[in-house]
């Protein structure tokens, strides 16, 4: 056994240790669905970041800025990492103090319609299901690439590995292994970005080369390359590409089910905020570290291809064995974070949203009873019931994944970039109404979610088909967020909202008086004032370290062609 | 004043706007009014 098969192996290993201590304190429903929505801030940070980051991040994205387009990468975080402060603020908080276990469950009550929950549980098994395909195919790449093992086994390992944890532990073991990934992940890409640039001659030295870098001109402007070789022709069409793209990730953000759920599992509204702040650092510093250092390995070599294995260019042939067999799993450790994350995701809503209906209100009916107490043995039972219930849902879900991943055609870009976005379009406009319109009907958010769905769908199903090519300004993602909204203002103005709908809606802003304590809004405060000083040193090391010395570079270039003008 | 220059400054100010915003909405929204 190799080095990169030892360390997959031995990773993988540690991720089911961890998820079967997490497992065994798993005693209520409440424990296995929101992690008995007492997790500190670090737990909720590590999960959200884990979540958003896959293998994409270090994969897709990281090949992108190898071809020379790391700054827009790096405009669309600007916009992106912003839905994280948005979201928490003018949804998560709100989401937390419904007290929901699913974001479907929110709008359950939201709306007192039990239509919305199934439609939203449906949309999450049909989104994140592909988008559990497209990480798991993503990862078995990896996986066969480094250590030869056939595609069946990369596969049937991904697939046991993130299925084991997430079915025995739920969320209690998924927050915690996500924080063990994330930690792993960040610390292996700053050291791997070391090595890097001191193999590429030092900073000053990469920095002049990428400078005036002739294979791939402009690969370090703030427009990255542009022109008739690449997709985008000039500069501002590169900067109006990345910033409606950024914005639409923001959306994603802000109120996708993979990033909202985990402020359910939030101790207080005071780590929903805080973990917001964090994940907002942690994500700008993590794409700028992982973007450039992608961007400076042209100058080792340039010739890597496909361009997206180029992080595993690095971890066989510029990073000592150790370090290369860690940056892998910390690659797959991002794939698994979101695979685990997904999974457990889609089986709540199978057994909760979707199939969940009876069972409830044989739980509420012994919950009353038990107010009156009556059947403390009958709760109990039927708790367990519940747990037992969503345990099979997740395998059912597992292996309907696992025989999907072995037997379709793969195509990880595509099913990534429609199954990402689509709860933007669908959930975007509900989600942030349902807390601050009171005008929304119970019809207006149903048919607003379809309309936003269908619309994503229809859109990206025309451009896979190659009957349409969307411009950048009708994003599938934008054009249905749009539509949902229409749809909503429309339906909304046909109907009436009813008394319990408002009464729960005004009870969403009633703050609980234990989220007033002096001395906890006073930890919260801390981390704008990081994030302020953190904002202060990158506007300050990017100026030093990157602005200056690269327009010294490039001014120093012109001199020099001017003298061979004839 | 370069693109680059513009990128930089904005990379940072992301975080120094979004960081005062926030301070500024936990103490609307959570500074107790008794003490």
């Amino acid at each position: 056994m190799n080095s990169f098969q030892a360390g997959i192996v031995i990773s993988l290993g540690c991720y089911l240790a961890i998820g079967w201590y997490a497992g065994k304190r798993v005693k209520h429903l409440e424990d296995f669905f929101v992690a008995g929505r007492n997790a500190p801030t670090v737990l909720i940070l590590g999960t959200l970041v884990a979540s958003f980051m896959s293998t994409n991040a270090f994969m897709g994205e990281a090949g992108m800025s190898y071809q020379g387009h790391a700054p827009l990468v790096i405009i669309m975080t600007c916009f992106n990492c912003l839905g994280y402060i948005v979201g928490a603020v003018f949804f998560g908080r709100y989401l937390r103090r419904s007290r929901a276990l699913t974001v479907p469950d929110f709008f359950r009550s939201r709306f007192n319609s039990r239509r919305i929950q199934v439609f939203a549980g449906v949309s999450i098994v049909a989104g994140l299901s592909a988008y559990l395909l497209a990480v798991t195919w993503g990862m078995a790449l990896i996986i066969t690439e480094v250590t030869g093992f056939s595609e069946v086994i990369a596969i049937l390992m991904v697939w046991a590995s993130y299925t084991l944890f997430t079915l025995y532990s739920g969320s209690r073991g998924v927050i915690l292994t996500d924080t063990v990934m994330f930690l792993l992940f960040s610390s292996i890409i700053v050291v791997t970005a070391f090595f890097i640039v001191q193999a590429a001659g030092g900073w000053s030295s990469v920095i002049d080369s990428l400078a005036t870098y002739a294979d791939k001109p402009g690969i370090i402007a703030w427009h990255g390359r542009v022109g008739p070789d690449v997709y985008w022709q000039t500069p501002m069409e590169a900067l109006v590409w990345a910033s409606i793209l950024g914005v639409a990730w923001g959306i994603v953000v802000a109120v996708s089910p993979w990033q909202t759920s985990r402020y359910l599992m939030a101790r207080s509204e005071h780590v929903v905020i805080r973990s917001a702040c964090g994940a907002l650092i942690a994500m700008l510093l993590l794409y700028l570290v992982t973007n450039f250092a992608a961007a400076t390995v042209n100058l080792i070599n340039p010739d890597i291809s496909p361009p997206e294995s180029t992080m595993i260019w690095v971890s066989m042939n510029l990073l000592p064995t150790l370090l290369g067999a860690i940056l892998i799993c910390g690659v797959l450790a991002a794939g698994l974070s979101s695979a685990s994350t997904f999974l457990s995701l889609v089986g709540f809503s199978v057994s909760h949203d979707i199939f969940g209906s009876a069972e409830e209100s044989a739980e509420e009916n012994a919950e009353e009873s038990n107010e009156s107490g009556a059947s403390e043995d009958q709760l109990s039972q039927l708790q367990g019931g519940r747990l037992r219930n969503a345990r099979v849902a997740m395998l059912c879900v597992g292996v309907t994944v696992i025989v999907l991943a072995l037997t379709l055609p793969r195509n990880i870009y595509w099913l990534t970039h429609f199954a990402g976005p689509l709860f933007a379009s669908s959930w975007g406009v509900v989600a942030f109404m349902s807390i601050w319109s009171r005008r929304i009907t119970e019809s207006g958010a149903f048919w607003g979610m379809a309309v936003g769905f269908a619309v994503n769908v229809g859109m990206n199903a025309l451009s896979l088909a190659g009957l349409m090519e969307w411009p950048v300004m009708a994003d599938p993602i934008l054009v249905g967020v749009v539509c949902s909204y229409i749809a909503v203002a429309i339906v909304s103005r046909q109907g009436t909202v009813t008394a319990t709908e408002s009464a729960y809606q005004e009870g969403l802003h009633l703050m609980p008086s234990t989220e007033r304590d002096p001395a906890t809004v006073r930890q919260t405060l801390l981390w704008p004032k990081v994030m302020v000083a953190m904002g202060v040193l990158i506007a300050a090391l990017m100026t030093l370290f990157y602005a200056l010395p690269y327009q010294e570079a490039v001014a120093g270039v012109l001199p020099n062609l001017a003298g061979h003008l004839p | 004043m370069s693109g680059e220059l513009i990128l930089a400054m904005s990379y940072g100010l992301v975080l120094v706007g979004a960081g005062l915003w926030t301070w500024r909405r936990v103490l609307k929204d959570y500074r107790d009014d008794d003490h």
